[in-house]
């Protein structure tokens, strides 16, 4: 600790000698684990890595091999490119040797000679064309171009297995970076006809330069301004961040699943619910065999474990979290050791993590027909249905909860309310700094008529008030019941009494619906303690949010029966509906997981006429 | 301007994340006078916010980043269109209503007609095209928009709407491959601040535009950045987002918060919280930098002016437009009015015992991740001997 601290003091006293000495290399070494560690928790984003280690093809035949050491080898010992050797003379960083393999596969596919040029007729002439590097100035500024950032062979292993060697690429960026002015001094610029046998000390032509100017400067004591420009050069030689990001893209994606884990942990609405129905239901689950489907981390088993359940079956597809489930479980001493239990009889914990989809679960585990006395669950998505797992728990329902077995949550309710201008960015747009900018809110709503919108909604924005649309009771639904048609009537929220008198009360403008879901954790099950999760716009917000339909147009409504004009159409500013009549359908589409929603308003006067909107299809994807 | 905007097939999802407290962006009122303040330069304030949570964000839209960008996909369904869309415009709107960002550039075109008469300006990453639309009413005598994402053909609109389609002239395309109809800019406008000033922006496509077409002598507006740091005590929210994985409702997931350390937190930092000095780290010159400058080591010592405990260390940025007739500029610090940048909190594995005068000594290392380079790495050393603990420790931080 104390070298630490000294070095760490000399670093601020030589800042700007940028002085890197062997706590650095340490400092590399833990990022590394440290990203190794990461990587477990991500290992569904690339698993595809490791399929595609042994598909390094190479850069100038058609051989292929398993790493891409191997594969650079056999580049060095039989096509003379030796891609080691030229990175450190060109002190090549990692977008420079991304463009450099790009770069050369390109030319190899135009049968063209990538040091010098040459067009060959066919890929075997090329192959007997190659030859060593005659000299490295004339080559270095080939690959120098934004295009090679792109990936020339799709999928290329090869792109990101030579950073693997990543601590020579920092000793050769630090030893290109600072200024060391005599420590070069006796290697010029090497002949470069000697490739093949390595560059290792071979400067490059940019650090000559470096050392001429430093000593140029030196005699002109100009020294440190001179400095300054130095580092620019050099700086310029670093590649554009944003460009290779780009090229990147497809390959890292860093989606975190772990991010949505925490955000369903850290919604409290979502987990006090659970919690006060598992928790507080203690006659529930004394003794019972629980059934947890989609586990996730396994909280939900966490708890039943702690109410007192004799077992706990949680199941989670993602064969990660599984394992993050079993360690979560282990780590508070309610995992289940089969092995303990059977041979030593000591007390083990009651939850087994089962790998798998709920519908193949026999494959991995004995689980007698109708054993189980609770099936719990949290399977619900946007908007209710979207990528729910409702299925696959009335799957589980059906085949292992006992007769009068206990599922939970019980019941699930769709809601709907409709919002004013204030659910919608419209106003912002008509004038932003003095500028009209209604075109953008005009595109949002040309947009908005067939996506639906997952975001908050606020009570105050809400000009109807809230009808349940459909309620699904989960203990006796049958599985296709999950597609529904509902109808339902929205009433206009009554006007400001305060405003009553005012010679002309505006009508408010329904620019669309909003839907939400409750689910029960009613007294069927929950005798001691029942419990609902709502994600309402007027209870505090979930993860969920709410899910917004936009109507064409805005449909004038009024809670004030009287002055109807005859001659206008329903819902115009003339004639405002005094009630809006919804059809709504929600079906699951053909398309994994994604769902369907069609929806017909009808908006009556208060002398009973009515006014019909062409039906409007939105799809949740 | 442009930039914050969630990964497409996340979007929907991250619409609909709960947000975490204090996440809904709410900015003070917009008055003017208030605003006036922040271009008297002595008040330099701001700061906003964001889904603190909204990790995926990228910058797509904004100004041109090669390789994809908005519309070249050609997979793309009209859903994914539309949420894309829904969040692209939210996110402007986001930007807009961020009055410090806003009325800042405001004020520096309109106090600075000097500046822009009868002069060429490009306005990089224009996104809605508002500061294109200053400058045209400050006076220029011609304004390029460039922007190449689907809002280009939004800002033709509302240029024509407003009356100035003779005088800006919108070009949808990445700045990189876009042909300028003139060979030389005066001035170059751009608001490519990103998280930690750094994270996913488009410093690097100002630089280009900058090299490519700004004439000896020209502006670059704004022209200075700075990065800073200070410490701050911290103990409820590191208990709510770290400390939490400790026990879940009771129960232990530690193991995962290892993972959540490593994240840095984009969020609003009271300044009543403030317990050492703020140290400059970094300082820009956007008319002179070259791209690589964005990577750095920085060393800092951060001196206690109070006996307290310190849970994290805060990074927050400055920009300044030096050429205005006054300085003018805005901070998204802790002291300052909220910003949508809020700041960028990194949070210490231990607690420090810290008393007045007693100093933490570090060094900040900020570089692109080498696998993933739109994400960044920050490395902090950092060493503390004081009476009532002694510390010294490297953490990896990334921002993805």
């Amino acid at each position: 600790m104390d070298q630490f601290s000294k070095d760490l003091d000399k670093e601020i006293c030589n800042e700007e000698k940028f002085e890197r000495g062997e706590e650095d290399d340490d400092g590399d070494e833990e990022q590394e684990e440290g990203q190794d560690d990461w990587d477990d928790w991500n290992a569904d984003e690339e698993e595809g890595e490791e399929a595609f280690d042994s598909n390094f093809l190479c850069l100038f035949c058609n051989s292929k091999y398993n790493h891409c050491d191997t594969l650079f080898n056999h580049c060095n010992s039989v096509h003379y490119f030796d891609f080691h050797s030229i990175r450190r003379a060109l002190g090549l960083d990692f977008y420079g040797s991304f463009k450099i393999i790009n770069y050369i596969r390109s030319q190899v596919a135009d049968n063209r000679c990538w040091s010098c040029g040459l067009s060959c007729k066919s890929n075997q002439d090329l192959q007997n064309h190659l030859h060593k590097i005659l000299n490295l100035d004339d080559i270095k500024a080939l690959w120098d171009d934004d295009k090679y950032l792109k990936p020339f062979r799709q999928d290329d292993p090869l792109l990101y297995s030579f950073i693997e060697d990543e601590e020579d690429d920092d000793e050769m960026t630090r030893e290109n970076l600072p200024f060391h002015p005599n420590q070069n001094k006796e290697n010029g610029v090497e002949d470069c006809s000697s490739t093949s046998h390595g560059y290792l000390n071979a400067p490059s032509n940019l650090e000559g330069e470096i050392e001429n100017t430093v000593k140029t400067t030196e005699t002109l004591g100009l020294k440190d301004e001179m400095q300054e420009d130095i580092q620019f050069k050099l700086a310029r030689r670093n590649f554009d961040r944003k460009d290779i990001k780009n090229a990147n893209e497809s390959y890292f994606g860093s989606y975190s699943s772990f991010g949505i884990h925490k955000e369903m942990l850290s919604d409290k609405v979502r987990m006090e619910a659970y919690m006060e129905a598992i928790l507080q239901n203690p006659s529930l689950f004394h003794n019972a065999a629980v059934m947890d489907v989609g586990c996730g981390t396994g909280i939900l088993s966490l708890f039943a474990a702690k109410a007192g359940a004799s077992r706990v079956i949680a199941v989670e597809a993602s064969e990660k979290m599984a394992a993050v489930a079993t360690q979560i479980a282990k780590d508070n001493g309610l995992w289940w050791n089969r092995k303990q239990t059977r041979d030593c009889d000591m007390s083990s914990g009651t939850i087994e993590v089962v790998h798998g989809m709920v519908e193949e679960l026999n494959k991995n585990i004995e689980i007698a027909p109708h054993s189980v006395d609770v099936l719990l669950s949290e399977w619900m998505g946007y908007c209710l249905l979207y990528e729910s797992m409702l299925s696959s728990v009335l799957f589980a329902r059906d085949r292992w909860l006992k007769p009068g077995g206990a599922i939970l949550p019980d019941t699930a309710t769709i809601l709907v309310a409709g919002f004013g201008v204030g659910g919608t960015s419209l106003p912002f747009w008509e004038n932003v700094y003095g500028f009209r900018m209604s075109c953008v809110g005009k595109e949002l709503v040309e947009d908005a008529v067939n996506t639906p919108i997952v975001d908050i909604v606020d009570a105050n924005d809400l000009v109807t008030s809230p009808a349940i649309l459909h309620t699904f009771d989960l203990a006796t639904m049958h599985p296709d019941e999950v597609d529904f048609t509902a109808s339902t009537e929205l009433e206009p929220n009554s006007h400001d009494p305060s405003n009553s008198n005012s010679v002309e009360v505006e009508a408010s403008r329904c620019h669309g619906v909003v839907l939400w879901f409750e689910t029960g954790f009613t007294s069927r099950f929950c005798k001691e303690a029942p419990a609902v999760l709502s994600t309402s716009p007027y209870t505090p917000k979930t993860h969920w949010s709410q899910t917004i339909l936009t109507f064409r147009e805005p449909v004038a409504i009024t809670s004030r029966k009287s002055r109807t004009n005859i001659s206008a159409p329903v819902g115009s500013h003339a004639c405002p509906a005094v009630k809006v009549h919804l059809r709504l359908s929600i079906a699951r589409a053909p398309e994994h997981r994604s769902i369907d929603i069609s929806l017909e308003t009808t908006g009556i006067a208060g002398d009973g006429r009515k006014h019909h909107w062409p039906v409007q299809l939105f799809t949740l994807r | 301007m442009g930039r914050r905007k969630n990964g497409n097939h996340s979007s929907t999802a991250l619409n609909g994340l709960p947000q975490p407290q204090g996440s809904k962006i709410c900015f003070e009122d917009d008055d003017e006078a208030q605003v006036e303040e922040t271009t008297e330069g002595s008040n330099f304030d701001e700061s906003m916010c964001d889904a603190a949570d909204d990790s995926n964000r990228v910058i797509e839209d904004t100004a041109c980043e090669p390789g994809q960008s908005f519309n070249d996909k050609d997979d793309k369904t009209s859903a994914d269109y539309y949420f894309d869309s829904y969040s692209h415009f939210g996110i402007h709107e986001e930007m807009l209503k961020d009055t410090v960002r806003t009325k800042t550039y405001q004020n520096v075109i309109y106090q600075n007609k000097f500046l822009f008469k009868n002069k060429v300006v490009l306005d990089v990453g224009a996104g809605t095209g508002i500061l294109s639309l200053f400058c045209a009413k400050a006076g220029a005598a011609h304004v390029y928009a460039v922007e190449c994402s689907h809002m280009a053909d939004m800002a033709k609109e509302i240029v024509e709407a407003n009356g100035f389609s003779n005088v800006i002239t919108v070009l949808k395309g990445k700045i990189e491959e876009i042909e300028l109809p003139v060979a030389r800019v005066d001035i170059i406008i751009s608001e490519w601040m990103g998280y930690f000033l750094l994270f996913e922006n488009m410093l690097n496509t100002v630089l280009y535009a900058r090299d490519k077409w700004l004439v000896d002598n020209g502006i670059v507006l704004p022209d200075k950045a700075s990065l800073y740091l200070t410490a701050i005590e911290d103990a409820d929210y590191k208990e709510d987002k770290i400390e939490f994985w400790n026990s879940v409702y009771g129960f232990d997931m530690s193991c995962i918060k290892k993972q959540a350390l490593v994240e840095p937190l984009v969020d609003t930092v009271d300044q009543n919280q403030i317990v050492t000095n703020c140290q400059l780290l970094k300082t820009m010159d956007i008319s002179k930098m070259a791209p690589g400058d964005a990577s750095f080591t920085a060393p800092f010592k951060l001196v206690a002016e109070r006996d307290d405990y310190i849970h994290a260390l805060v990074a927050y940025f400055d920009v300044s437009f030096t050429k205005c007739h006054k300085l003018t500029g805005f901070s998204t610090g802790p002291r300052s009015r909220a910003t949508h940048w809020k700041q960028t909190v990194l949070y210490l594995e231990d607690v420090i015992t810290i008393c007045e005068g007693e100093s933490i000594t570090g060094s900040l290392n900020v570089a692109p991740n080498k696998k993933n380079p739109r994400d960044i790495d920050i490395i902090l050393k950092y060493s503390f001997n004081g009476r009532r603990c002694t510390i010294s420790k490297t953490q990896h931080y990334k921002m993805r």
